[in-house]
């Protein structure tokens, strides 16, 4: 590598403000010796900036809406098994013989106590 | 009008990380509200990442979507290990690198133009019609020249230079060394100063 290279080499972390002082000295010191080197440092930094000048894209205010509906309904679903997990015969079969255990329990204590 | 006002300053605001934490936590314990607070803080830049990866704002739109979607189902396991901003960010890549394969796939050509951006920053009062023109032809061919990219130098680029992200952020939402998340990054400023070259001077003449 040459010494332009190893100069072109630093010039994003030198962007970033992100090199070790001594580097930072040396490529500064080539580029005010070095003319091809300027002129693609300056293109280089003129990228860089022109990445970080475009405008931010925002969304639109129904979009929180539905992502907030499509939650909410994986949520009511994700309940509902954890129910039908817990109460495997469904409640309209269930009710009945519960009901139905719960008077014939209450007959025998009546007839036991009678 | 004040409302969106509001809205637009509480996204832009940066949120103190307990705040982010205490809403994350309860998230995590199901609590919707909170899910939706930290849907609002960080939706647009997720959706503003994307727009740049795809090149097109229905197709980040949804990508958008599947991401927050993924978040929430994601929540109840997330161990806290990592900024939420990483995470989602995280995510997104994930989501994002699927997209465009399979956009790959299907052969649809997604370099359509952007609409412009709604940006509060650039709102230092109207801009004369002329020269509101001339930067949007600009920022198109940034946009144009950002497209040309392999995807993980795009990648890189959008996330240091346009989200602001430090090299270690990225080394963790790439889950790659540091080392070939700056030398990606260098690779594609190189690559985007030759397809730019002029550009700024062009525009401004």
């Amino acid at each position: 590598m040459n010494a332009h290279q190893e100069v072109i080499e630093l010039f994003s972390p030198y962007v970033d403000a992100a090199l070790p002082a001594a580097e930072e000295a040396r490529l500064e010191a080539h580029l005010a010796a070095c003319e091809p080197c300027r002129l693609e440092y300056g293109a280089f930094a003129e990228a860089v900036s022109l990445v970080r000048e475009l405008p931010r894209h925002k969304l639109p205010a129904a979009f929180s809406r539905r992502v907030l509906a499509r939650t909410r309904a994986e949520r009511r679903r994700r309940l509902r098994e954890v129910r039908a997990a817990m109460l495997p015969v469904p409640a309209e079969i269930a009710l009945p013989v519960v009901l139905l255990a719960a008077v014939a329990a209450v007959v025998v204590l009546v007839l036991l106590g009678g | 009008m004040r409302e969106s006002g509001g809205a637009a300053a509480v996204a832009a605001a940066p949120v103190r990380r307990e705040e982010g934490e205490a809403l994350l936590e309860k998230a995590r314990r199901g609590d919707e509200r909170a899910f939706a607070a930290l849907l609002r803080l960080h939706q647009d830049r997720i959706f503003d990442l994307l727009v740049r990866m795809l090149g097109d704002r229905a197709e980040a739109e949804d990508v958008t979507q599947e991401v927050f979607l993924s978040f929430h189902k994601a929540l109840p396991g997330f161990r806290g290990d990592a900024k939420i901003s990483t995470w989602l960010f995280r995510i997104a890549k994930n989501h994002c690198l699927n997209r465009i394969k399979y956009l790959g796939r299907r052969g649809g050509d997604r370099h359509v133009a952007l609409e412009a951006a709604d940006d509060p920053a650039r709102g230092e009062g109207p801009e004369p019609p002329d020269r509101a023109l001339e930067r949007r032809r600009r920022d198109e061919q940034v946009q144009a020249a950002i497209a040309t990219l392999p995807e993980e130098q795009r990648l890189v680029v959008v996330l240091r230079d346009i989200e602001g992200l430090d090299y270690e952020e990225i080394a963790e939402v790439l889950e790659q060394p540091l080392g070939t998340v700056k030398s990606r990054l260098h690779r594609g400023r190189l690559a985007l100063a030759k397809k730019l070259a002029g550009v700024a001077g062009e525009n401004a003449s």
